[in-house]
């Protein structure tokens, strides 16, 4: 981001590199104008997740009642961007839903996310996973998983990946 | 991920511009006590600053430092006018945390 508004012109830019992590950890006052649910996400590790698409990927990615059996539901900005046609994505056969996290308020996105099958929500380091799932709770999901370490970790244990 | 003192802090940044490239970016690095005591600093008028939620808008409106405005990094053309027109005014970013 520091980066994104030096390019536009601002010279005169630090980083909190903490974040809301650090920032709460220290006891200090946090705004919320529109809480998200309360709801406590499970993340999955990159292995199980690599185990489980390995075993959907043999059967098609479906269910004998044509049902996705796995959705990748990946919500990383540069990614959906596509600024860099570099950046890789998780490579497998299954349905993946790419789109911003934002982008979950719209009903004819969520409509594409199952209720009733395994989801893995894909970011860029694992962080903002829990947002999502808090945000989709309400909506009835159970079923979703964050991904533990995100993409870097995906790309750092050297699993699969693709590119556009 | 250690914390690290304040200091020179190098980023590998994806540049969001027509012409993307990897940047190898410096940047200064605030910390907890630092950024505490600046807002409370400009709360009292002695300094400006802003101070960027560069998250999403969803999260942002979830929780937030009080006195940030939002950027969020997939829509800065759109919310960088926030900043002002000053392009040297003192701007702190900050997400979620380090992992």
């Amino acid at each position: 981001m520091a980066v994104a508004i030096k390019n536009r012109g601002y010279t005169h830019i630090e980083i909190y590199n903490g974040g809301i992590k650090d920032w709460t950890n220290a006891g200090h006052k946090i705004e919320s104008v529109a809480p998200l649910p309360k709801y406590k996400g499970k993340f999955i590790s990159c292995e199980e997740l690599l185990n489980i698409m390995d075993i959907a990927d043999k059967n098609g990615c479906q269910d004998d009642r044509h049902r996705p059996v796995l959705t990748i539901l990946d919500l990383r900005t540069e990614n959906y961007l596509k600024t860099d046609p570099s950046v890789p994505a998780i490579k497998t056969g299954c349905k993946t839903i790419t789109c911003l996290l934002d982008d979950l308020i719209r009903p004819d996105i969520r409509k594409q996310i199952p209720h009733d099958s395994p989801v893995v929500i894909v970011t860029e380091t694992g962080n903002r996973d829990i947002y999502a799932m808090q945000y989709l709770s309400q909506f009835g999901y159970r079923n979703i998983r964050g991904l533990d370490f995100g993409m870097r970790g995906w790309i750092k244990l050297n699993y699969p990946v693709e590119t556009h | 991920m250690k914390l690290l003192a304040k200091g020179m802090v190098v980023l590998w940044s994806v540049m969001l511009s027509a012409a993307p490239s990897l940047a190898l970016e410096r940047f200064n690095v605030v910390t907890t006590r630092e950024l505490h005591q600046l807002l409370e600093e400009r709360n009292a008028g002695k300094v400006d600053f802003v101070l960027v939620n560069a998250l999403d808008e969803m999260i942002f409106k979830d929780v937030s430092i009080p006195g940030s405005v939002n950027i969020p990094w997939c829509d800065v053309d759109k919310t960088i006018g926030r900043l002002g027109a000053n392009k040297n005014r003192h701007i702190i970013t900050y997400c979620v945390g380090y992992r």
